[in-house]
């Protein structure tokens, strides 16, 4: 067999593998199943897709992040490989047909976590054969971490049922607690644990105390007049995203802002993805929702004007910075109320102790015995009034407890035993997501080592560093010097004359700049 | 613009209508009041013009225009204009390019003609200097396939295509405003350049997304025009040509009834078959008669009658349903009158053209 280098070399262009990579690889060839950390930007990816080039089967690869798993597909085509497919909601139904009669050709399908509810899915991929099965971000599965995914629940199942094949479980944040969660959640499979350190030495650490909301303009004004650099700016709300992007691009003509949040259309957020990528955009203000499937090296500063709910998504946002390994700073504006939103995103994050009850006595009021009752979802999230994420939540509980079978609820005897449960359930998350939330503000106010804080609970090696660790080692964005390379986007901008512009967009053969 | 082009049609509809029958005429709402509407008051080439316009957006531009006492809203929901928009009408009245807006059938090819038009000019500047490297800036599989199967057909001559692309691009966009032109370019996802977004746009020209939206949209319209003006056959395949014709401009339901009534069922047959009420079969068939100009009124109305409907609105020069009855002391059921306007008015603007 060839060398895994080679193997590297010719399908992916790189000489060596990153840090982890080679011996995750190794493992898997040997069909050992495993459970990684890596840490963002190191390249998780290649660790199913190099195995799918050279596999006999094909690779199953779950993925909540849809963007990502598009990218994924675009991105190999782009290097050749026409043997990627994704299969989750966007796709119409005329497109999955035509995916699922041509299912053996592809070598690597990506699913989203809502595919695992579809048995005819589900059917026509136990034929296949499975060499690899990947659980992308496989954090999800574990209910005390912070994205959990009910549709994760149903892995192990579904496991057994594809004859356990090879597994990898792929993560870039998972505490001791949650690796073991996931560990537990997934008997079918037994893995050997391959954990990276999550620690980012060339990114400092700037926690900026300001005495309330308004002074955080101010600071980005000041901040943006002292740096033009690349920059991502997260926001947990979509209005104040696009408010603060409005009021940079008056501010800094000259610059080139965004804003980018779920609600704008496919092809805004191309675009704006593209414009970023290609240096054209200076500041991106966003949501969660921007990242994901985004590769920019020299992105130098992550800042956030808003608090993420947990220490993990806070890590997984600040490691887009500097991919380039050069050196990047994250910086995060706290006021004395900064735990308040992230608050009420917890809270309204599962359904209340009132929804249960109402949909408990409802249930007891029916008599199931005869007739079971057929399920529809809208209906029921409409008379609940629950978010999408609350009634899956519900859903996926009830047909734990055998209370929905084959989406119908049918008859149970203790009903109001389950319901306790549930709600003592409920409190003790909630009770956990409020804890975290706690480690992260702590965070904000701690006079220890910031990098040393915020990796503790990780229990991965930190780097010590000299200078450029953060503001408690004495580090102040007054004194960094960022790389020199200032890519800005003014160089890009569009022509005087739409004449030379179209000539010179169209007929790039003829008229092509000096590069 | 996209004040100018709200008070324009509110203008035509003045004392007539509410302002959602404005609403329904941008967004393109395929029933047929707002069809007739369309043809009633002459505003058929902004149908469908802003598709993408929500209702919340829509009725905020209401409530300014009220607020700043442009317009005035009676408890009927009738729209009247004050002296001040007046007056902004006739001062802006050659500002906006409202030509450029071709009316229904033009406006539906857009979406996607803009999609494949867009794809194309991204994927074939890459291929032309040899680079796979780039990310489809559409995300939708449908015109991926379709960029697929045209490469197929155009892989040895893109260089060639692209020439005349360019030649044709710029043959059309010189007849354009500059202002208009230049949006169009900028626009434009190219090898060296990702185009701009509409929020971007909308900073570079001091203007609203909105005003953005709308005057792509004309842009468009009018390329489409200006093909089929000058049967620019480089650019059939990139929509469904040939879109001049009205059939495809019914509600399906609508081509239904059509069916039947060309296989000779009744008008009564056809509703009680078919489990709808007697009033919906009449509005598919005055929307039949806006979309076929062939088809024959006589099984529902006879020439003299026909004669004094027209004669009546010429008389009280009034387009309103209940005037034209009450003045013909209601002889004729409002639905003979909808049929008559909406021939009527076809005539008209085919007398209009020749
Ligand atoms: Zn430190």
């Amino acid at each position: 067999m060839q060398q895994l280098e080679d193997i590297l070399h010719l399908y992916f262009n790189h000489k060596t593998f990153r840090l982890g990579q080679k011996e995750i690889i190794n493992d898997i060839i040997e069909g050992k199943s495993v459970l990684a950390t890596l840490p963002t930007g190191a390249g998780k990816s290649l660790c199913y897709q190099l195995p799918a080039l050279i596999t006999q089967g094909t690779v199953i690869v779950v993925s909540p992040l849809l963007s990502l798993m598009e990218d994924q597909v675009k991105q190999l085509k782009r290097q050749g490989h026409h043997i990627a497919v994704a299969i989750n909601s966007f796709n119409t139904e005329q497109e999955r047909q035509m995916i699922l009669s041509r299912l053996s050709q592809y070598k690597l399908i990506y699913l989203s976590p809502e595919m695992l509810q579809n048995q005819v899915i589900l059917d026509k991929l136990q034929k296949l054969q499975i060499d690899l099965f990947v659980i992308d971000e496989a954090h999800c599965i574990s209910q005390w971490g912070h994205e959990f995914r009910p549709d994760y629940l149903k892995l192990n199942q579904i496991i057994e049922h594809f004859n356990k094949p090879t597994t990898l479980a792929l993560t870039a944040t998972a505490t001791p607690d949650v690796q073991q969660d996931i560990i537990n959640q997934l008997p079918a499979v037994k893995f050997s644990k391959h954990i990276y350190p999550m620690d980012r030495s060339n990114i400092a650490f700037i926690v900026e105390h300001l005495a309330d909301p308004n002074q955080k303009d101010r600071y980005l004004i000041d901040l943006f007049e002292k740096f033009q650099l690349p920059s991502l700016i997260y926001f947990s709300s979509k209005k104040e995203a696009q408010r603060v992007a409005i009021m940079l691009h008056k501010q800094f003509l000259h610059l080139n802002v965004a804003y980018y949040h779920g609600d704008l259309d496919s092809t805004e957020r191309q675009l704006i993805q593209q414009q970023f990528m290609e240096d054209q955009l200076d500041i991106v203000c966003c949501t969660s929702a921007f990242g994901m499937g985004v590769d920019k090296p020299n992105i130098r500063l992550i800042i956030h004007y808003h608090l993420p709910t947990q220490i993990e998504s806070f890590i997984q946002e600040i490691g887009r910075a500097g991919r380039d390994q050069l050196s990047s700073v994250s910086i995060t504006l706290a006021t004395p109320y900064e735990h308040r939103l992230p608050e009420r995103l917890i809270d309204s994050e599962l359904p209340k102790e009132a929804v249960v009850d109402r949909m408990f006595s409802y249930l007891s009021s029916l008599d199931l015995s005869i007739q079971p009752l057929p399920i529809k979802d809208e209906d029921w999230m409409i008379q609940l009034q629950v978010t999408e994420t609350q009634w899956r939540f519900l859903k996926n509980y009830l047909i734990n407890k055998q209370i929905i079978e084959h989406n119908q609820f049918v008859e149970h005897k203790n009903l109001f035993h389950v319901k306790k449960e549930l709600i003592k359930k409920i409190k003790q998350r909630n009770r956990y997501k409020m804890k975290k939330l706690d480690e992260l503000v702590r965070w904000l106010n701690t006079d220890h080592c910031r990098r040393d804080q915020l990796y503790q609970s990780f229990s991965t090696p930190v780097s010590k560093l000299e200078s450029l660790c953060c503001d408690q080692c004495g580090f102040s964005i007054d004194q960094w010097i960022p790389p020199s390379e200032a890519n800005m986007a003014g160089n890009k901008l569009a022509k005087e004359s739409w004449k030379d512009d179209l000539k010179e967009l169209i007929l790039p053969f003829k008229y092509r700049q000096l590069e | 613009m996209f004040y100018y082009l709200i008070l324009h049609g509110l203008q035509r509809i003045e004392g007539q209508r509410s302002p959602a029958a404005i609403y329904h005429l941008l967004q393109g709402r395929r029933s047929a009041q707002t069809i007739q509407d369309g043809n009633l008051y002459q505003l058929s080439e902004y149908f469908a013009c802003y598709p993408t316009l929500s209702r919340a957006d829509f009725n905020h531009g209401i409530v300014q225009l009220i607020e700043k006492d442009w317009i005035k809203v009676t408890a009927e929901n009738l729209v009247y204009l004050t002296g001040k928009s007046h007056s902004f009408l006739n001062k802006y009245s050659q500002s906006f390019p409202l030509h450029y807006l071709h009316g229904g059938n033009y406006a539906r090819a857009v979406p996607l003609f803009m999609k494949r038009i867009y794809l194309a000019i991204q994927t074939y500047t890459h291929l032309s200097v040899n680079n796979r490297n780039f990310d489809p800036i559409i995300d939708d599989y449908s015109v991926q396939n379709w960029i697929k199967s045209h490469y197929q057909q155009n892989r040895y001559q893109l260089k060639e295509w692209l020439i005349q692309l360019y030649d044709s691009l710029n043959g059309f966009l010189i007849t354009l405003d500059s202002y208009s032109a230049e949006l169009f370019v900028k626009r434009i996802t190219a090898y060296q350049r990702i185009g701009a977004t509409i929020q971007q746009l909308a900073w570079q020209n001091n203007c609203s997304i909105h005003d953005i939206e709308i005057r792509l949209m004309a842009i468009f319209q009018h390329l489409l025009f200006h093909i089929d003006q000058h049967h620019l056959e480089l650019f059939y395949p990139l929509t469904d040509y040939p879109f001049s014709t009205n059939v495809g401009f019914m509600t399906a339901s609508a081509q239904k009834t059509y069916q039947m009534l060309k296989h000779g069922w009744s008008k009564d047959n056809i509703a009680s078959r078919r489990g709808l009420r007697p009033s919906t079969v009449e509005d598919h068939i005055v929307e039949i008669v806006y979309a076929d100009p062939a088809f024959q009124l006589s099984a529902f109305i006879d020439e003299k009658s026909i004669g004094q409907i027209l004669e009546a609105i010429k008389v009280i020069q009034d387009h309103k349903l209940s005037s034209i009855k009450a003045f013909l002391n209601h002889q004729f059921s409002y639905f003979q009158i909808r049929l008559v306007l909406a021939r009527y008015d076809k005539d008209k603007k085919k007398g209009n053209e020749v």
